[in-house]
């Protein structure tokens, strides 16, 4: 016997036992996936072929007619102003080249949630962008509080960000945002959220462009299933802190958008959360052992490392990469206060 | 096959798993699943991936049942679905190799032999075109013209990067890992 006979022989891990049960979740979900043809592929690769001609002689016009006239200045990776420092926004909103419509959840809606386990607290992270893995800048501190409060006699969390003048209410019992309202130099966004939909006016503008939207829409998704807000970076961290996170779970989840967009960007837009792994990782807060989860947001795909105790939301990681290089946004838990804050 | 979906034969299985019974579908799964999930883990070389690859033929499945004529085996038609979603994943660069992350994982599996790991880790260093021939060809035992079908290149092509791949296999043995 030789080693070429030994390949047959390699071993191969098992399917994990929840597998099915992930399928048919995810059937039932209404989650559908295409799939491609199983037949022979000499027709394809020629249709291929003739597709890379036409695609090459396109190029060749296009080089033709920029050495013509001049190309607009490309700007290298998302702006920093517009991430504003924080990974885990909506890449959606960020430029439409990205733009991915009826995107549907990768797995089966989240609605297993143990609320009672998410805490109030203060979380101070702090930010940096590294280019090619070498270069690191420092883009300052961020602080997310969580305040237990309550609104119309319900138990509600207030959630805030220190250098964004936006908060959300969130149910404490369904983890469901109930308001959010976003102030902007010369622009308000506040939506409001019953069982089932939302409602969102936007006012703002100097006379005579002024401009005023009124809009709703359904929720998708099961009535009490978690919800995220997808401009607040901070609303993952919430949920995360009431999830079973355990090797290979998965989950999605709907964040919203803004409706006065929604001509250009989802309303809604599905977050898939996969545990990919385990992690023990060192922060300026401590070392935590963590649940690596990877979040895909259509195109998008961040990591998040999420302490197995307490579930916190320890360090998050997006990466981007063209011919040019690769840029990597990271934000690592460098305080932690979980004094109850003043409501 | 233990299954309450419709008299548990491959006909009425596939037939009652493309009208969307999740009773046929389980069957389904529960005789393939562990083939195709060995399949998919060969090419994409992850485990995590090769569940995302499964999963999503499974899920698929049903919709996929409706093109499906039912020439040749079923266990061949889905074979080569399930190669063709591994590959798609390969091309789309979507994968991810954390080994580092699963050896992390306890097992109860038995230590594999020294030899053996030395193969795998042989096979996980070869590039991905040669990788994915020895995959199909040498552990699954696809035909070169069935391995060049899949890959949409030509059966010479799919011979040369046999003889390439398996070329850097016995060098790197024969150089010790």
């Amino acid at each position: 016997m030789t080693w070429k006979d030994d390949l047959r022989k390699l071993p191969a891990p098992e399917a994990p036992d929840d597998l099915l049960a992930c399928i048919l979740a995810s059937r039932a979900a209404g989650v559908r996936v295409v799939l491609p043809e199983a037949t022979t592929a000499t027709g394809q690769v020629r249709y291929v072929r003739y597709v890379a001609a036409i695609a090459v002689l396109v190029g060749f016009g296009w080089l033709a007619l920029s050495t013509v006239k001049p190309s607009p200045v490309r700007q290298a990776g998302p702006s920093m102003w517009s991430l504003d420092g924080m990974p885990l926004f909506p890449v959606t909103v960020l430029g439409q080249e990205q733009l991915v419509r009826d995107v549907r959840p990768r797995y089966a809606l989240i609605t297993a949630t143990v609320p009672s386990d998410v805490r109030a607290g203060r979380w101070t992270y702090e930010a940096r962008w590294i280019t090619d893995d070498v270069f690191a800048s420092p883009q300052g501190q961020r602080t997310i509080t969580r305040t237990a409060a309550s609104r119309d006699g319900k138990p509600v969390w207030l959630m805030t960000e220190s250098t964004i003048p936006d908060t959300v209410l969130v149910d404490q019992a369904s983890l469901r945002p109930l308001r959010y309202v976003r102030p902007m130099r010369r622009h308000l966004l506040i939506q409001e959220f019953g069982r089932d939909s939302v409602v969102e006016r936007f006012d703002g503008g100097a006379p005579p462009n002024e401009r005023h939207f009124l809009g709703s829409a359904p929720v998708p998704g099961p009535a009490g299933s978690p919800l995220l807000v997808a401009w607040s970076p901070y609303s993952i961290d919430a949920l995360v802190q009431a999830l079973p996170l355990s090797r290979g779970w998965r989950g999605s989840v709907y964040s919203i958008n803004w409706l006065v967009y929604s001509d250009r960007v989802p309303a809604f837009t599905p977050l898939d959360l996969r545990v990919t792994g385990v992690d023990r990782i060192t922060v300026p807060a401590g070392t935590f052992d963590c649940w690596k989860v990877e979040v895909t947001d259509g195109a998008d795909k961040s990591i998040v490392w999420v302490s197995k105790d307490r579930r916190w939301v320890v360090m998050r990681q997006r990466t981007w990469s063209d011919e040019s290089g690769e840029w990597r946004i990271e934000a690592r838990l460098a305080a932690v206060d979980t004094t109850p804050p003043a409501p | 096959m233990s299954t309450s979906a419709g008299n548990g034969s491959p006909g009425s299985l596939i037939a009652e798993a493309r009208a969307g019974s999740p009773d046929a579908l389980s069957a389904l799964y529960l005789e393939h699943g562990a083939a195709l999930f060995r399949l998919a883990y060969r090419l994409v070389g992850a485990r995590e991936d090769a569940e995302d690859v499964v999963h999503d033929v499974f899920v698929g499945l049903p919709e996929a049942l409706r093109r499906y004529e039912e020439r040749g085996s079923f266990d061949g038609w889905l074979k080569r679905v399930t190669a063709r979603v591994a590959l798609m994943r390969l091309r789309s660069g979507k994968r991810r190799r954390e080994v580092a992350l699963e050896a992390t994982v306890p097992t109860a599996d038995p230590p594999p032999d020294p030899e053996s790991t030395a193969l795998q880790t042989a096979v996980n260093a070869l590039p991905d075109p040669l990788r994915v021939v020895i995959a199909l060809k040498q552990i699954e035992g696809y035909s070169h013209r069935e391995v060049a079908e899949l890959l949409g290149i030509s059966v010479g092509a799919s011979r040369v990067r046999l003889a390439r791949a398996l070329r850097r296999l016995r060098k790197t043995l024969e150089d010790g890992g």
